[in-house]
């Protein structure tokens, strides 16, 4: 059967790429203010990378799985 | 202020292409997987529980759970969170620990199935009917809503919403089945948390974090849980005792522990310990989903000025929607869409999965076209779920006509689920109470709570200060009316043999699980990890 991890990695990589390069080629910036002063994120960029890295993380665990020997 | 619609990018609507090719990717892998009719319905019994176990909460994740709760939480404050911690929690447990080895462990393939082993054939087709209406009315449901919202939110045609996100649906479902619905199901709540969590957070500061935003609400008692749940002089309308009856002990234990939608996710899982993690395993997200929900309906109360107004644009219901481009640009709102989109078919396709099995096994197979090939099962099961799709599109249409159809929706639920419930415990737990019992004690329920709703409701003793309270005072009518009607008649009438009984009821176990397991994969150790977590949340937001 699937594993339900390879299309979900994919599908975070794919996503998250795409994120980060729009981020990065059209830079858009929010504002939050915290504490009484405001910082600046490029949400595409940060945010998309966070869902890139779970992607790679989601495949790093297939990848560890099919490295361990069957029982 | 009126709702405008938001300006969308072409990143968005690649983002919203690349999910819908990865949906219906995955019915396209699995489809050659779907040998037989079990594959279809059950898939082969082989899931892990942390799949079965995310999809058991994403298969409760459609449009009422997201936009609702928000809703309701712009409308009632934190009291909303009493859907999650004491109206989810709780029972997710009960069913694992207490009725998941009778459901798993009679072999049962749906939750009608166990009523006809357990008590007779009136009372499984009576249960079968009710469930199979509801279903496909819940699943139309999810559809008006989104395409409702997109409409609102974007300008997007309804009549085009409704028949793509139906059509992906039907192609995901109908090519890999009930596998498919979970591992969509999965994914989808990936994306729900990685689509919704910024918006709690950036909206979280723009407020001046959970201080600000309790200063900012409109009364003190949005801010809290328990404390003005004295009397019912609280934003909710509901006190105490309504909240834990209602809301806690019927409405949540009828739908968690008896639903068949949620249920069958369970029954997916490849061994009894492993079904009996599945809602567990479910219950540790589910547990700070408020998170995701509530808190986006409290922030949306206070950084949108007008919402809850009669116009359209600002109902209750558009809370979180109208977060999305406040908070996200263009890019991050492709993924805030995906994942309401998202939401919006776990919650059609776990209806449609439902709905196909309940109607194949328990309709057609026992009724219409018995002894038939497990192939013929095969091909009904896929027609039903073509079928339960084009009736999910009939009812989103007719859905349009009603002013309030969530209302109107949480009513047939406590209709149905209430009584169902006080079946189910007495069923599981009594071994006295007789099929005929359950039978009438299930019909007389359901009549009390339509008595109440149709008749009662606005005469004194019977006037609620919310239709919230009414719901949850409803619910314990019938339940009550179920569980005193069949205790009685079970005195009068035949119980079944105790032999056939073997695996079905409390006391009468067919086979125990010697399986030593680990001590994080104990369903009693998690059951109570989660449960001493959720009572820490309770006195945390008191």
């Amino acid at each position: 059967m699937l594993d339900i991890r390879i299309p979900i990695a994919a599908l975070f990589i794919v996503v998250g790429v795409l994120l980060v390069g729009y981020g990065l080629a059209v830079p858009t910036s929010v504002d939050v203010p915290v504490n009484g002063n405001t910082y600046t994120f490029n949400l595409n960029r940060d945010w998309g990378a966070m869902i890139l890295l779970f992607g790679i993380f989601m495949g790093a665990l297939v990848k560890m799985d099919k490295a361990k020997p069957s029982k | 202020m009126a709702a405008s619609a938001a300006q969308i990018g072409w990143i968005d609507y690649v983002i919203i292409g690349v999910y819908f090719v990865f949906v219906i990717g995955i019915g396209y892998v699995l489809k050659g997987k779907m040998k037989s009719s079990e594959d279809f319905f059950l898939s082969g019994h082989n899931i892990p529980s942390w799949v079965t176990g995310l999809a058991f909460l994403s298969a409760n994740l459609g449009a009422i759970e997201v936009m609702g709760m928000a809703a309701n939480a712009a409308q009632y404050g934190v009291m909303t969170a009493h859907f999650y911690w004491i109206g989810a929690i709780p029972a997710m447990v009960f069913l694992a620990v207490f009725m998941m080895p009778f459901y798993y462990g009679s072999k049962v393939r749906s939750v009608p199935e166990y009523l006809k082993m357990r008590f007779n054939e009136p009372t499984r087709a009576l249960n079968a009917i009710s469930f199979a209406v509801m279903t496909v009315l819940m699943s139309g449901i999810n559809l008006y809503a989104m395409a409702l919202v997109f409409k609102l939110l974007l300008n997007w045609s309804i009549d085009a919403s409704i028949f793509a996100a139906a059509g992906v649906v039907l192609a995901y479902t109908y090519m890999g089945g009930l596998t498919s619905s979970i591992y969509n199901e999965v994914m989808q709540f990936f994306l729900i948390v990685f689509g919704l969590l910024p918006i709690s957070i950036i909206g979280l500061c723009k407020v001046g974090g959970w201080a600000g935003l309790c200063e900012k609400l409109k009364e003190p008692a949005f801010a809290h849980l328990w404390m003005h749940a004295g009397t019912s002089a609280n934003p909710m309308g509901v006190d105490w005792i309504a909240i834990c009856s209602g809301l806690g002990f019927v409405l949540s234990f009828g739908y968690w522990c008896t639903d068949f939608l949620v249920i069958q996710r369970a029954l997916a899982a490849e061994s009894l310990p492993a079904a009996q993690r599945t809602p567990l395993i479910a219950a540790f997200p589910k547990v700070l989903f408020p998170a995701l929900t509530v808190l986006p309906g409290l922030i949306a109360l206070v950084l949108i000025p007008g919402l809850g107004s009669n116009n359209e644009g600002m109902r209750y219901d558009m809370a979180l929607p109208l977060l999305l481009p406040m908070m996200y640009p263009s890019g991050m709102l492709g993924v805030g869409l995906t994942a309401m989109l998202a939401s919006f078919m776990s919650g059609m396709a776990g209806n449609v999965t439902a709905f196909n099995t309940v109607w194949t096994y328990d309709l057609y197979q026992s009724y219409i076209r018995p002894n038939q090939s497990d192939q013929h099962y095969l091909w009904m099961g896929k027609v039903a779920t073509a079928v339960g799709i084009l009736i999910s599109i009939a009812t989103a249409y007719i859905a349009m006509g009603f002013p309030s159809i969530m209302d109107y929706m949480q009513n047939i639920f406590s209709f149905f689920n209430a009584p169902l419930f006080a079946t189910f415990l007495l069923g599981m737990f009594w071994k006295r109470t007789t099929p005929w019992a359950a039978f009438f004690g299930l019909v007389i329920g359901t009549l009390t709570a339509i008595l109440h709703f149709y008749v009662l409701t606005g005469h004194e003793p019977f006037v609620y200060t919310s239709v919230m309270a009414g719901n949850f005072w409803r619910s314990t009518f019938a339940w009550l009316a179920c569980f005193i009607s069949t205790i009685v008649i079970s005195f009068f009438t035949k119980p079944k043999p105790e032999e056939e009984l073997e695996g079905l009821v409390w006391g009468k176990p067919k086979e125990v699980s010697t399986e030593v397991l680990v001590w994080y994969k104990r369903p009693g150790i998690l059951a109570i990890i989660i449960l001493v977590f959720t009572i820490a949340l309770n006195f945390l937001f008191w």
